[in-house]
């Protein structure tokens, strides 16, 4: 991500409050620190604002741009889960994954341009990836959880059942989005184009593990390791798809760095 | 609750493999043989992909499926409830998952390597093996949700929303993929064309004809002047109805023309031998089950926010039933 718009000074002043909100609330102050935290978020909020303003057009077509979503959401994510359930943890999780978001955009300037192609040209755009990025958000989020259960924390798995239910539903609403968006740009609904086969896998793997949740409520670290693996599936339809042999056929590849 | 069945204790009488109590282990048997049954299929027929049925035989074969669901949902015994319960939805999802993974990462077309193409592999979605692992889990999901769809309040709901919604879904896109036809029109400025040819060389007519008056293509600026990057394309057609009536309009990418039963959507365009942006390509599409996809989909999307208001895991609300809560629940 190049320095268009001051975007390091931005970065770096959101890592900070993240950095100083922490450490206030590791020092008991736990109010203080929760609302420097949420100035961190609105710090990337108006950066992501100014950027859409200037681009003309959502910034949501290139990796880079959806690594500046997640950096935005998962520290939002992680206030929502620590506000409603009284847990600190996802506060340093998600301000964690989010420097290293930043960082990497930081040190892979991207070129913007202002072309959106004719097929991002849709009211369905915006919606699709916003609910997709916010399911991400949420389903690491349960990844994260699962390496904590499993580092021996067992108290986290109801968290990550929380995160992986909201997860799922927000899922289910981006693939349908996709779906009916699909039809109106490509003419069919669902063409097992390589995103949408690792989409539908992602979709389909925590929707197992809602299963297993139910059927086994005893087996928690089976789940654990089971939202590990699901995370390496959500991984591949994230990015790594784009490197897979059978990408060259994708009509997704505007999503490339 | 299916529960009971996976559960140790309870059926300690009967011990035989298949007049025991049925879990994991009789659902990775039952989804490895049929799946393998498809794989010899598809062995025997030397890799064909399976032609999907179009009307009648696709809709009778729907009404036997529902059929044979309804017939199971109303007999009441430890066979049935295994069929519609969570180990065979968990392994019949798993078989669907893994062939899907094999699909999605070799590439499903005519460059796939020649072992892939010998295995049958570029062709997964359409392959027999497929198939019959949707029809085990759609015979499962149909099971389920005729037999716990019947709770009460939110829990109901939820359930009856989220998996109804998916089997219909599943069903009408799966039974009707053969009456899906899409086919292309090519358009040249200042002439008339109905004749449409699919990727067989089959050829058809739309009902009505499309006469182009003017296609364009609208750049972003580029570098020194030049053009960038298309904008947007248009086709400003002038569509010809058999009474004679005309009618103009014009088709943009993202916003086909809906006229006759048929969807017409820009997808291509071409130059003419001296350069001009004069011709394009239409893809006409017919879907006779897309109500019913959407059906599925609203349903399934009216299931996702509900989703977002309740759940298994909070303190107010269980999914969990009594027989799950004597185990201990973990939440």
């Amino acid at each position: 991500m190049s320095s268009l718009l001051w975007f390091p000074g931005f970065a770096m002043t959101a890592g900070a409050c993240w950095i100083a909100g922490l450490s206030l609330r590791a020092a008991g102050r736990l109010r203080g620190g929760t609302l420097i935290y949420l100035g961190g978020i609105l710090v990337l909020a108006i950066y992501l604002a100014l950027l859409w303003q200037h681009l003309e057009r959502p910034p949501m077509r290139t990796l880079g741009e959806t690594r500046l979503w997640y950096s935005l959401l998962l520290p939002a994510v992680a206030l929502l889960l620590a506000a409603r359930w009284a847990i600190g943890w996802p506060l340093a999780y998600g301000a964690g994954m989010a420097g290293v978001f930043l960082t990497i955009n930081l040190m892979r300037p991207e070129a913007f341009d202002k072309v959106l192609m004719p097929a991002l040209q849709s009211p369905w755009f915006v919606p699709h990836v916003v609910v997709y990025i916010l399911a991400y958000a949420f389903l690491s989020a349960s990844a994260l959880g699962g390496v904590r259960f499993l580092l021996g924390r067992h108290d986290v798995l109801p968290a990550c059942d929380r995160a992986v239910w909201i997860g799922l539903a927000l899922l289910t609403m981006g693939l349908l989005f996709g779906a009916l968006w699909a039809k109106e740009a490509w003419g069919h609904y669902w063409t097992w184009d390589p995103k949408e086969t690792w989409a539908f896998l992602t979709w389909a793997i925590y929707l197992a593990y809602i299963h297993i949740r139910v059927q086994h409520p005893t087996a928690q670290r089976t789940a654990a390791l089971f939202l590990l693996s699901a995370a390496i599936v959500l991984g591949v339809c994230w990015f790594g798809v784009n490197y897979l042999p059978s990408a060259a056929s994708s009509v997704h590849t505007y999503t490339q760095p | 609750m299916e529960a009971t069945l996976t559960s140790s204790n309870d059926q300690r009488a009967r011990t035989g493999f298949w007049s025991g109590q049925l879990g994991y282990a009789q659902a990775v048997i039952t989804v490895a043989g049929a799946v393998g049954a498809g794989w010899l299929l598809q062995w025997a027929r030397c890799g064909n992909a399976v032609a999907p049925p179009a009307w009648p035989v696709n809709i009778a074969l729907l009404g036997l499926l529902v059929g044979w669901i309804g017939l199971l949902s109303v007999t009441r015994n430890r066979v049935i409830a295994w069929l519609g319960g969570i180990p065979l939805a968990l392994v019949s999802m798993g078989a669907v998952g893994l062939l899907a993974a094999v699909g999605g990462v070799v590439p499903q077309t005519a460059d796939a390597p020649a072992w892939a193409r010998a295995a049958g592999l570029d062709n997964v979605f359409s392959s027999a093996p497929f198939i019959v692992a949707m029809l085990l889990l759609l015979t499962n999901l149909g099971l389920a949700t005729l037999r716990r769809g019947r709770a009460l309040g939110w829990r109901g709901w939820l359930f009856s929303l989220n998996h109804a919604g998916l089997w219909i879904l599943l069903a009408c896109g799966m039974f009707g993929a053969g009456d899906v036809i899409r086919a292309r029109l090519m358009l040249v400025e200042g002439t008339a064309e109905a004749r449409l040819v699919d990727d067989q060389g089959r050829q058809g007519y739309l009902p009505v004809g499309l006469f182009l008056q003017r296609f364009y293509v609208d750049h972003y600026p580029g570098e020194n002047g030049a053009p960038g990057p298309a904008r947007t394309f248009t086709a400003e057609v002038t569509v010809l109805h058999p009474d004679g009536s005309v009618e103009d309009e014009r088709i943009t990418v993202n916003h086909p023309l809906r006229r006759a039963g048929w969807t017409l959507y820009l997808i291509n365009y071409e130059l003419s031998p001296d350069g001009q942006t004069d011709r394009c390509v239409v893809e006409a599409v017919r879907d006779p089950w897309l109500p019913g996809v959407y059906a599925g989909i609203f349903l399934l999307l009216a299931g996702a926010v509900a989703m977002l208001f309740r759940s298994p895991f909070g303190e107010n609300w269980s999914i969990l039933g009594a027989e799950n809560k004597a185990e201990g629940t973990a939440s």
